[in-house]
């Protein structure tokens, strides 16, 4: 049942109550304007020398009188000269939130409501560069924890009209406030509505993360590649938005979700866009090159050195022969061994703080690149294979996940079954990735189904003379249900 | 749940049987890169030489070392297989590429070696068949040298090697004799260290050796055939290349049936001092003797078609001159005509 | 599968197409065609031609044919008529895929293992739905036209002219090759119950995939005499002779590559067909029996594939062919039947 509102003692009693005499709950008591009135603020997210500034202060030298708070109230709404922006709070229920919010509560005894202000003062992270999204040109800003502050990063990027930022609540004991944002003229509407559907349906104990919603706005959460996409980059958001997606942010972490994703987006990055388009081409192809090699080549390695070794070139089957008679384990175990060993190593160097991480390096160096091979462990051609594999996988970073857990599959694959479990493996990727949609988006689009925006801006890139002649929108995607082109301007 | 506790458990089995399950290792293989077939008395001795990996620490991966292994039988196959118990690893013939036939052999049995060799399900269609003659097997199968005769062969095979010469894989024999009832062989002539070059082209027939070419007929015929790219031309100390060679064909069927053929080609590398009209007379003086000298042995006298010409009057009346082709009536004195154009670039 | 998933002629086109070409490049159990290539290009557009006339009656019933024969008892047996036939082809399908497995390799993977891999694999791709295999098929499109564009690029120093047999009585040769080489392929079957899941609109028709499917044959047959001569008469696949014989700088066999995308065409094949028998028993199966069609049809073309095993009936492909033929004419008919009386 809702709390009714009551005097003010009444009502900085059931705030304590709520706050179960938390040290951090501050009231600050006075007589203003011939009103007992209450300051209340949570110390450390709100600042007192705000609520002292805005809005004590000038009150104490307010020279009118007032019976009873709702006046008083109403004066500073609407006639006051007192530099704040009140916003009503009409539930007590409301009023708690606002406290946990970071934002201060003035209660007027007497009065059916509260004012909340902002007065948030409390410590964070400013916007720095971008951890894992590192580009040569562009900007390097990156969000920050506070969502506010993110909202206003992209307000910066995105002036025209049409920019819409709803917020939310989720997480039942953290009530963590959720943005959705998006570009009204260009949302695709189903779009929009799917994804607060399906936010509405949250029912999580604690939202910390907008990864958190990830799995609810995926049709399928436990399918290898992930249809909805991260970005801490302010610049890589706006440009989604203004492509008709929509990007999920939450209160308390710098990574926004970006729905729908598709599989080519994988392969870009902002500097293709301030690239030259050959080189921005050039760089794409490479990319997706090196995901076909980081997942494929052990697998392939494996089954061909075991299966249909007529496939390597003379003088290299001599060696990679050779090799493999020289160690001990057999090439498929070698294999499975040294892929391991560098996801150890990796996570090693990935966990460990930074004054103990470089070591990882050099230990990883010398025992599995220098000594295991000179002792005659492990052989040059899968070390050679594996590191290639690696660094391949290095490339494409947000697919780093998948390559991981597929270049295992296939390493088993090759060496049990040889070509046959390669194409075996290879096809059910293939069916697994190109039945994913995204809010009745291909996943895979503009690949298969084929559309001319894979050569617009999807493998290849195209220049900005040829690209500013036509609006794009997701919508236009092939294979997207109920797509309308917007056309040529 | 259930579910992927039970994939997790078919992956980790899977894990588990690495090694276990395994077909035979590249360390266990022999790569067998050349096959000899000769004749002992009635059976077939077959000779492999195959490479497998060196023994040895980590510091010598990438060294291989030469097997050599040789078995008889009544059949080809019975042969090799013989020959494959030789081997201590276990034989991989996928990269072979390389027939060696005895001369003695390919003429009685050639037939029966190809058709064992071609057969599909056995199939090596690309490998290069050649004969050579038994006196030299010792120094075409010398231990010292076998690596680079090899390489010699296969530079020969692939059309890398700068000694050029026609190589015959496999399947440009007419096993089933519809078009061509004669094998065309080139036969190996084995020199210093691994070296090898083609010194005749046989033609056999029923059994027998019908005709053998050498020097410049064996080029022409190199040339005809679409085996070599250039002629090397020689008289007294002058010597040349003539390369960008081209055949032009043209059938005349108006009363006697007439092919003429054109060879053109340029000459780049004139010696100093030689008129280029004289080069150029002399040049083709000499190619359309040696096609005379060709014509007459292989079409004239022993009645085959090794460069297929009768194809070029099929393709103007098949019912005619095929009836002719099949009755050996098709070619006669006046039935060719041949003149090569030759330019000399100053 | 999920309702109301639909497919552009685009890509119903590269389903079928597949499904049909693979069958030109591996076929281990076939004889050899004796015949140059003078008599086969020509007997195959009479061939072609003779497919355009056999399924025109059909493409005049216009589209939902397959759903108005659902609704009759007659069609009804028509449509288990093309289930049947689409499950013995799988099962066929899956002992060439095996067999030509075993010929083009080394080591040999017993049936009773290869069975349930490749089962498991058309079960996964036709209950995910007829839109990622339509996709897929894409994909798979595009790495076989660039293993036949490498085929015909590695082989190209080989070609001699000269090697064209020229036929004496190329018409007697031709009508005698059309009698015995017609046939009609299953998978046009599949692709008439897909087309039913197809979107209207621009995009290939029977046509163009007819034209299509003869010029893949001209390149293969024209290709095969050019470099093979008269060897190419006595393989069973010529082209994967040529595979094996084209090499690309030091990478002299690459005919395993070829082998491998070969192969997925053959197993696109199967989930195609799997897909089509899928969506006729969606017809012909009771509402609370629908949820089983997927395994149903896996564990029916496994049994199919099964007994072919044990003994692979040669006359195989004719009997699919008066099946196929039977199935289509019995279709055009009752289709026409229930739409005059609707």
């Amino acid at each position: 049942m809702a709390q009714q509102w009551g005097s003010l003692s009444e009502n900085l009693e059931w705030l304590q109550e709520q706050f179960g005499g938390s040290v951090d709950f501050y009231v600050k008591e006075a007589q203003l304007c011939g009103t007992s009135c209450a300051v209340c603020l949570c110390d450390d997210l709100a600042g007192i020398e705000i609520a002292w500034n805005m809005l004590l202060r000038p009150l104490q030298y307010e020279k009118q009188r007032f019976e009873g708070g709702e006046a008083l109230l109403q004066y500073l709404s609407g006639a006051s000269g007192v530099a704040f922006s009140p916003t009503p709070v009409k539930t007590m229920e409301d009023v708690f939130a606002n406290l946990s919010a970071g934002n201060g509560v003035f209660l007027a005894d007497g009065a059916g409501q509260a004012f909340s202000f902002a007065a948030q003062s409390f410590a964070q992270r400013s916007p720095g560069e971008p951890d894992s999204e590192v580009n040569v040109y562009g900007s390097k800003e990156a969000f920050c924890d506070v969502l506010r502050r993110n909202m206003g990063l992209i307000r910066r990027r995105v002036r025209s009209e049409g920019l819409v930022i709803e917020t939310l609540k989720a997480g039942r004991y953290t009530q963590t406030e959720i943005a959705l944002i998006y570009h009204r003229d260009l949302v695709d509407r189903r779009l929009l509505r799917g994804v607060k559907k399906r936010l509405e349906k949250v029912r999580l104990q604690m939202v910390f993360d907008s990864g958190y919603l990830a799995p609810f706005l995926e049709n399928n959460p436990y399918s290898l590649f992930s249809c909805v996409g991260l970005t801490e980059r302010p610049d890589t958001l706006c440009a989604k938005v203004c492509e008709g997606k929509v990007a999920v942010m939450a209160d308390g972490t710098p990574y926004a979700v970006l729905v729908p994703f598709f599989f080519t987006e994988n392969f870009q990055c902002m500097d293709d866009y301030s690239s030259r388009p050959y080189y921005a081409s050039f760089i794409r192809i490479m990319k997706y090159i090196a995901f076909f090699t980081a997942v494929l080549l052990p697998g392939i390695f494996v089954a061909v050195a075991n299966f249909t070794p007529e496939l390597l070139p003379g003088q290299l089957l001599y060696k990679v022969a050779a090799s493999e008679a020289a160690t001990p384990l057999p090439l498929f175990l070698e294999a499975i061994f040294v892929n391991i060993l560098l996801e150890i190593v990796k996570e090693a160097g990935l966990r460990l703080p930074k004054a103990i991480g470089h070591s990882v390096s050099l230990v990883a160096a010398l025992i599995v690149g220098d000594a295991a091979i000179k002792f005659g462990i492990l052989g040059s051609p899968v070390v050679i294979m594996a590191a290639i594999s690696s660094i391949c996988g290095f490339v494409v970073p947000s697919l780093y996940q998948p390559i991981t857990i597929l270049r295992m599959l296939f390493i088993l694959a090759g060496g049990l079954l040889g070509p046959l479990g390669i194409v075996l493996l290879l096809m059910m990727t293939f069916f697994n990735i190109c039945s994913i949609n995204s809010f009745g988006m291909p996943y895979t689009a503009p690949l298969t189904p084929y559309g001319a925006e894979s050569l617009r801006d999807g493998v290849l890139r195209m220049s900005w003379q040829r690209m500013q002649g036509h609006v794009f929108t997701v919508e236009d995607l092939p294979g997207v249900k109920g797509g309308r082109r917007r056309g040529k301007r | 749940m259930r579910r992927h506790a039970a994939l997790l458990a078919a992956l980790s089995l899977c894990l588990a049987l690495t090694g276990c399950w395994q077909p035979v290792s590249l360390a266990e293989r022999a790569v067998v890169k050349m096959i000899c077939v000769s004749l002992h008395g009635e059976q077939y001795e077959v000779k492999l030489a195959a490479y497998v990996a060196a023994d040895g620490d980590a510091e010598s991966q990438g060294e291989s070392k030469t097997v050599f292994a040789e078995g008889r039988g009544d059949a080809v196959r019975t042969a090799l297989l013989d020959a494959q118990e030789g081997i201590q690893q276990q034989a991989f013939y996928a990269q072979n590429e390389l027939l060696l036939v005895e001369e003695q052999a390919a003429r009685s049995r050639l037939q029966e070696i190809l058709t064992y060799f071609s057969e599909e399900r056995s199939s090596r269609p690309n490998m290069a068949v050649f004969a050579y003659r038994a006196e030299e097997e010792e120094q075409l199968l010398d231990k010292e040298n076998i690596e680079k005769t090899v390489e010699n062969l296969e530079k020969m095979k692939n059309g890398d090697s700068v000694r050029g010469g026609l190589t015959q894989m496999i399947y440009r024999f007419d096993l089933k004799g519809e078009r061509q009832d004669f094998f065309l062989l080139p036969r190996l002539q084995a020199g210093e260290e691994g070296a090898v070059e083609t010194d005749r082209l046989l033609f056999l027939r029923g059994g027998r050796e019908v005709l053998s070419l050498k020097g410049e007929e064996k080029t022409l015929a190199e040339l005809l055939l679409g085996g070599a790219e250039s002629y090397q031309y020689q008289n007294g100390e002058d010597s040349c290349t003539v390369s960008d060679l081209r055949t032009a064909f043209s059938v005349s069927a108006q009363g006697t049936p007439q092919l003429s053929v054109r060879l053109s080609g340029e000459v780049r590398d004139a010696p100093a001092g030689c008129a280029p009209e004289a080069l150029e007379s002399s040049v083709e003086r000499r190619l359309e003797e040696t096609f005379s000298s060709l014509y007459q042995k292989c079409y004239l006298e022993q009645e085959l078609d090794p460069f297929q010409f009768g194809w070029w009057f099929e393709t103007r009346d098949a019912r005619r001159y095929g009836a002719l082709l099949r009755e050996k009536k098709l070619f006669g004195e006046d039935t060719l005509s041949f003149d090569a154009v030759i330019t000399v670039d100053p | 599968m999920g309702n109301g998933d639909l497919i552009s002629r685009r890509q119903l086109f590269c389903c079928v197409y597949l499904s049909m070409v693979v069958e030109m490049l591996i076929k281990p159990f076939s004889r050899p065609v004796d015949l140059p290539a003078q008599v086969l290009i020509p007997a195959a557009a009479v061939n072609l031609l003779l497919l355009w006339l056999v399924l025109t009656p059909l493409g005049a019933a216009r589209s939902g044919a397959v759903a108005r024969a659902g609704g009759t008892l007659p069609g009804r047996m028509v449509l288990v008529l093309m289930a049947a036939t689409l499950l013995l082809s799988g099962g066929g399908t899956l002992n060439e895929a095996n067999g030509f497995l075993s010929f083009t390799g080394d080591w040999q993977l017993s049936f009773f293992w290869f069975l349930p891999l490749v089962l498991a694999l058309v079960y996964y791709a036709v209950r995910l739905g007829i839109e990622g295999v339509a996709r897929v098929s894409g994909v798979v499109f595009v790495l076989f036209l660039l293993s036949i564009g490498v085929v015909v690029i590695s082989n190209l120093r080989e070609m001699r002219l000269q090697n064209l047999a020229v036929e004496a009585q190329p018409f007697m040769d031709t009508a005698k090759a059309v009698g015995q080489g017609f046939s009609f392929s299953p998978a046009l079957l599949a692709g008439i119950v897909l087309s039913e899941k197809t979107q209207r609109g621009r995009g290939p028709r029977l046509a163009h995939l007819l034209a299509a499917l003869f010029a893949t044959y001209f390149v293969f047959t024209m290709v095969s005499e050019l470099v093979l001569g008269g060897f190419a008469t006595a393989q069973r696949q010529p082209v994967y002779t040529l595979a094996r014989i084209g090499g690309l700088s030091v990478f002299r066999r690459l005919d395993s590559l070829h082998s491998s995308i070969w192969l997925m065409a053959l197993v696109l094949k199967l989930v195609v067909e799997g897909a089509a028998v899928e969506l006729l028993l969606r017809r012909l199966l009771p509402a609370r029996w629908q949820k089983y069609g997927v395994a149903l049809t896996a564990g029916l073309t496994g049994a199919a594939g099964l007994l072919f095993h044990f003994s692979f009936p040669t006359g195989l492909r004719r009997w699919l062919t008066a099946a196929g033929v039977l199935a289509v004419l019995l279709l055009a008919l009752v289709s026409r039947k229930e739409k005059k009386r609707v």
